[in-house]
């Protein structure tokens, strides 16, 4: 009797510790802590304006010089799915008039070349025809047209500070919202057969996201870049990309937007080009040299 | 020893009236009272206090008596029992029951100036007439705020239209006059308490609830909420400020300039480019 | 004599008094920031560098007890300690520690919008973290003033469960401003470290420099909040209209295909136009869930994969799932408005209601009508934006059961549309 008593005596008080060392609070994944000496390091060596900058400027010394072209198709390898219909619930008449919208997320051509995949470069030195545009030179706007509820171009690369003439050619008001990290975002309201102006300020390190927020199926991305070096597939899966600077090792980001690598890296298994998990790959020219490069996407690649 | 319990809740009655004298010295007592009607709540707490507070002290005496007197040590004799007596039953009964009654029809007046003769309902008190009063204003109790619309400066007392004037929390009314509040509540069960205006009425949710009073004195009180409301019922702290009529209408059209305004004032565009 | 051999009980209710004494409440863990593990996860950053970035944090930005700013922030020290730490007041009664007794248990200690109560709420409370605000004075792009951050302590936000605190001490807001500010600019400087980190090429590392961390992050990042106050928007003088007749002029404009506004907010302006779209702060969690969704899928279709590859994918799926599990809240629409409340969220002055309409309501679907910047042409006038308020704000007051005739006409058009 006694004994049953005491244990459970005992018991509870287990239970009682067990609450009060646990708590009760809704899981969360914190990240790892902090290493506070590392942290007072870093915060001195930045208070007494400390900075290893000289790094920075020796990298830039070295490279060689001549430029070259890199060109090349992608391909998909294996059948292609077929796209499935986008959920259109408004203005049906006008778009796809009645039809149906089909997803253009991934568009690959009958010979199976991906369309929409954007490539675009880290490089030491610029060539003069991909130099980045001066900020108040007036540069021919581009021409981002929405109709039937689509936009036409679904992918966009451009230079930063050249501008984009949104415009609406549809008979129903739409608003085009642009969601880019860094530069300024911008939502505005676009009437029927209107255009507005968007100056992209500032470089992107993945393209932004373009969308409206009446019709929420259009989307679009755009990426602005400071040079030259970019560039997007066409409906054959071709790019190129000239004047790349020669003998030094230029990176190339490869991005898709239903590529599995982080933040829509397109990784290949293509250990040549020394492709990295983040969807680059390396290459060095030889001055006036076109590589040429014919790359097979397996369906693992792209969702 | 067997004395010692006796004593002990002999402690009970001694320090409980204690704690009620030392109370006022702590400020622990009813807060300044400035409404016109709180008086007579205050006179119906204070009667009620010293006729509980008479039985409790007579009541805990006679307790300590019988066991003072009948302490168990040195004494052989056993209890009688007994299958109690039905006179003394229907004495006791009988005496609460009269107290309670007495209460009930004392209070009644003072129930009803607070709670059922609306001041809007007319002299007669069934049949409103065309000059109905008014309310003063509306105040929506809400998780965990208090929500006040005046009627606008134009609108003769008249709710509900783009004049109204919105207030969060800051509420303001005019003194010695009679004072009219519609009492809502958005989401849950709220009690709106204005303890210097001896005021206390639950707010419910899809009811108006009329509340009113008439405040004496200028000066800032606090509005609280005295229904657990959820876990944020502590920050349902409001601030009610009781002026003169010139400056009470000063401030309600100040508040109607700010809320109509279409351009930034001159202070704003200061302080934001500091 | 013979009973007190066991009488356990006083012993045992004793000990069970004394348990949590000795045990105690756990070791107390002081609050810290969480990382962004949504953002962390999306960018697929490995611990290494997880680690990296909760150092770099650290050293710009302190810990909630112990805060630290540059100099090159434009944050007040002073201010952002009296709301920072633990909640206390001193022998003078000053209280410090007014972001958790006040903002925490909504806001969250990191400003993530993830606080206990949080889940409660609809609306969710604001992710400071991404430096967007919806109720402000400035244009669409640009950051709040101070002062719009203060309105919203001082007013709360009718419609929502932010309360009032306007009767809190001018100084006590103020610094409550502040540590919204210093919150919201921490979190930012972690999303644009995190994409700094995926910048990185094969084999470089993050340099804790005033190169990388100063001039390219935080230099920018203040300059934003700092010029707000540069591009507040001051509207044209509101026309000396009847407001009958700019009324009419605003219901013509809200059915019309210049403004649009019936496409979202429905015919009867309840609300009910366009109800299946999402605000900034949801739309890239709801991607990344579908995004998850279709890899796993093509992974459980790609047989072939070797199996170490197929281990990493796998766990950085689950890592992936268990961070949007645990770190952020189950996903809603963003609904548009309904007009006919009287319920104004950003204030309910004229001028509040003409900002919305111009600039738009930044981070969720809402566009802008004026123009998008200086100098730029907007898509209605400062006269029609002034008719779209008036009729706005007129909605409360019509009886939605019988509109006045030419809208029941113009409903029946929006509705043939």
């Amino acid at each position: 009797m006694t004994r049953t008593k005491l244990f459970l005596a005992l018991t509870s008080i287990a239970a009682l510790a067990v609450v009060s060392v646990s708590g009760c609070a809704r899981p969360t994944m914190a990240g790892p802590r902090a290493d506070q000496q590392v942290a007072l390091d870093i915060r001195n060596k930045l208070k007494e304006g400390g900075g290893d900058t000289a790094a920075a400027g020796a990298e830039a010394a070295q490279g060689g010089t001549g430029w070259g072209t890199l060109r090349g198709t992608f391909k998909y390898a294996g059948t292609a799915p077929t796209p499935g219909k986008l959920n259109v619930d408004k203005d049906t008449e006008v778009c796809g008039k009645g039809q149906g919208i089909l997803d253009n997320s991934l568009v690959i051509g009958s010979d199976g070349g991906i369309a929409n995949i954007v490539l675009y470069a880290r490089a030491k030195r610029v060539h003069d025809s991909a130099k980045p545009l001066p900020k108040d030179e007036k540069e021919e706007p581009l021409l981002f047209d929405q109709k039937g509820c689509m936009f036409l171009s679904h992918v966009v690369a451009c230079q930063v500070n050249r501008p984009l003439d949104v415009k609406n050619s549809d008979p129903v008001g739409h608003n085009t919202k642009i969601d880019p990290t860094k530069g300024a975002a911008f939502n505005q309201n676009l009437p029927v057969g209107q255009s507005l102006l968007y100056i992209p300020t500032k470089e992107e390190a993945i393209p932004a996201a373009v969308s409206c927020s009446i019709h929420p199926w259009m989307k679009a991305y755009l990426l602005p870049r400071n040079d030259k070096y970019f560039a997007v597939t066409k409906a054959d899966g071709s790019f190129e990309i000239p004047n790349l600077p020669a003998g030094e090792e230029v990176e190339i980001q490869v991005w898709h937007e239903r590529a599995t690598g982080p933040s829509g890296g397109l990784v290949l298994p293509k250990k040549e080009l020394k492709w990295s998990p983040k969807g680059r790959f390396k290459v060095k020219l030889e001055p006036d040299q076109t590589l040429d490069l014919a790359l097979e996407v397996p369906a693992g690649a792209i969702r | 020893m067997g004395k010692f319990w006796s004593v002990l809740f002999l402690l009970v009655p001694v320090l409980g009236v204690a704690c009620f004298v030392v109370a006022p010295w702590y400020k622990y007592w009813l807060p300044v009272d400035v409404s016109q009607h709180g008086h007579t709540i205050d006179h119906l707490f204070y009667f009620i206090l010293w006729l509980t507070g008479l039985v409790f002290v007579v009541t805990e005496v006679v307790i300590f008596w019988f066991m003072w007197r009948y302490d168990s040590r040195g004494r052989m004799r056993i209890g009688t029992f007994t299958h109690g007596s039905h006179s003394l039953e229907i004495v006791w009964t009988i005496i609460p029951a009269a107290t309670l009654l007495f209460i009930a029809i004392y209070q009644m007046n003072a129930w009803a100036d607070a709670k059922i003769r609306n001041p809007a309902a007319g002299p007669d008190g069934i049949f409103g007439t065309a000059d109905d009063m008014r309310p003063t204003l509306e105040v929506t109790g809400r998780q965990f705020e208090w929500r006040l619309r005046y009627p606008g400066l134009k609108a003769q007392g008249k709710l509900g239209d783009d004049n109204d004037i919105h207030v969060v929390n800051d509420l303001h009314l005019p003194v010695n006059e009679e004072i009219l509040i519609d009492l809502k509540s958005a989401d849950v069960l709220h009690s709106f308490f204005l303890p210097n205006m001896r005021v206390k009425q639950d707010a419910v949710p899809g009811m108006k609830i009329p509340v009113w009073f008439r405040a004496t004195q200028t000066g800032v009180y606090d509005l609280v909420c005295a229904e657990l409301c959820g876990w944020g019922h502590y920050k349902m702290k409001g601030r009610l400020t009781i002026e003169s009529r010139e400056d009470f209408d000063k401030w309600l059209e100040q508040k109607y300039q700010n809320q109509s305004a279409t351009q930034d004032t001159q202070s704003v565009q200061q302080e934001d480019s500091e | 004599m013979k009973n007190r051999v066991c009488r356990p009980w006083p012993l045992l209710f004793g000990l069970v008094l004394l348990a949590p004494a000795v045990v105690g409440c756990g070791k107390y863990d002081p609050p810290r920031f969480e990382l962004n593990m949504v953002a962390i996860a999306d960018a697929q950053i490995p611990p290494v560098q997880q680690q990296e970035l909760a150092n770099v944090l650290e050293a710009l930005y302190g810990t909630p007890d112990q805060p630290f700013v540059l100099p090159e922030t434009g944050l007040d020290l002073r201010k952002i300690q009296t709301a920072a730490g633990p909640v206390r007041s001193d022998q003078f009664g000053r209280e410090t520690g007014l972001y958790r007794r006040h903002c925490g248990h909504c806001h969250g200690t990191t400003g993530d919008g993830q606080g206990p109560t949080a889940m409660l709420l609809n609306p969710y409370p604001r992710d400071y973290r991404q430096g967007k605000f919806k109720f402000k004075s400035t244009e669409r792009a640009a950051k709040p003033t101070l002062y719009d951050l203060e309105m919203i302590v001082r007013q709360g936000i009718p419609g929502t469960a932010m309360p009032s605190f306007d009767l809190l001490p001018d100084a006590q807001v103020k610094a409550l401003v502040e540590y919204v500010k210093y919150l919201s600019m921490r979190g930012q400087s972690e999303i644009d470290l995190i994409n700094a980190l995926t910048a990185l090429g094969e084999g470089e590392q993050l340099q804790p420099n005033r190169a990388v961390l100063v001039d390219e992050i935080i230099a920018p990042l203040a300059e934003s909040w700092t010029t707000a106050a540069e591009k507040i928007v001051q509207p044209e003088p509101k026309p000396d209209l009847e407001a009958l007749a700019s009324i009419d002029k605003g219901r013509e404009l809200f059915y019309g295909t210049a403004a649009n506004c019936v496409k979202c907010h429905g015919p009867s302006a309840l609300g009910d136009g366009q109800t299946n779209d999402y605000d900034d702060w949801t739309k890239p969690l709801v991607e990344m869930a579908k995004r998850l969704e279709e890899q796993q899928k093509s992974l459980d279709e790609n047989r072939d994969l070797p199996g170490a590859e197929r281990n990493q994918i796998e766990s950085q799926l689950a890592f992936a799932h268990k961070a949007l599990e645990d770190d952020s809240l189950p996903p809603r629409n963003a609904i548009p408005r309904n007009l006919r409340q009287g319920v104004y969220r950003g204030g309910r002055r004229p001028l509040d209601v003409y900002r919305r309409i111009y600039a738009g309501i930044n981070g969720v679907p809402m566009p802008g009508v004026g123009p998008a910047s200086p100098g730029a042409e907007g898509t209605l006038t400062s006269d029609q934006i002034w008719n779209l308020v008036d009729y706005v704000m007129s909605l409360p007051s019509e009886p939605i059961s019988q509109p006045p005739r030419q809208q029941q006409l113009r409903v029946s058009q929006a509705n043939n549309f």
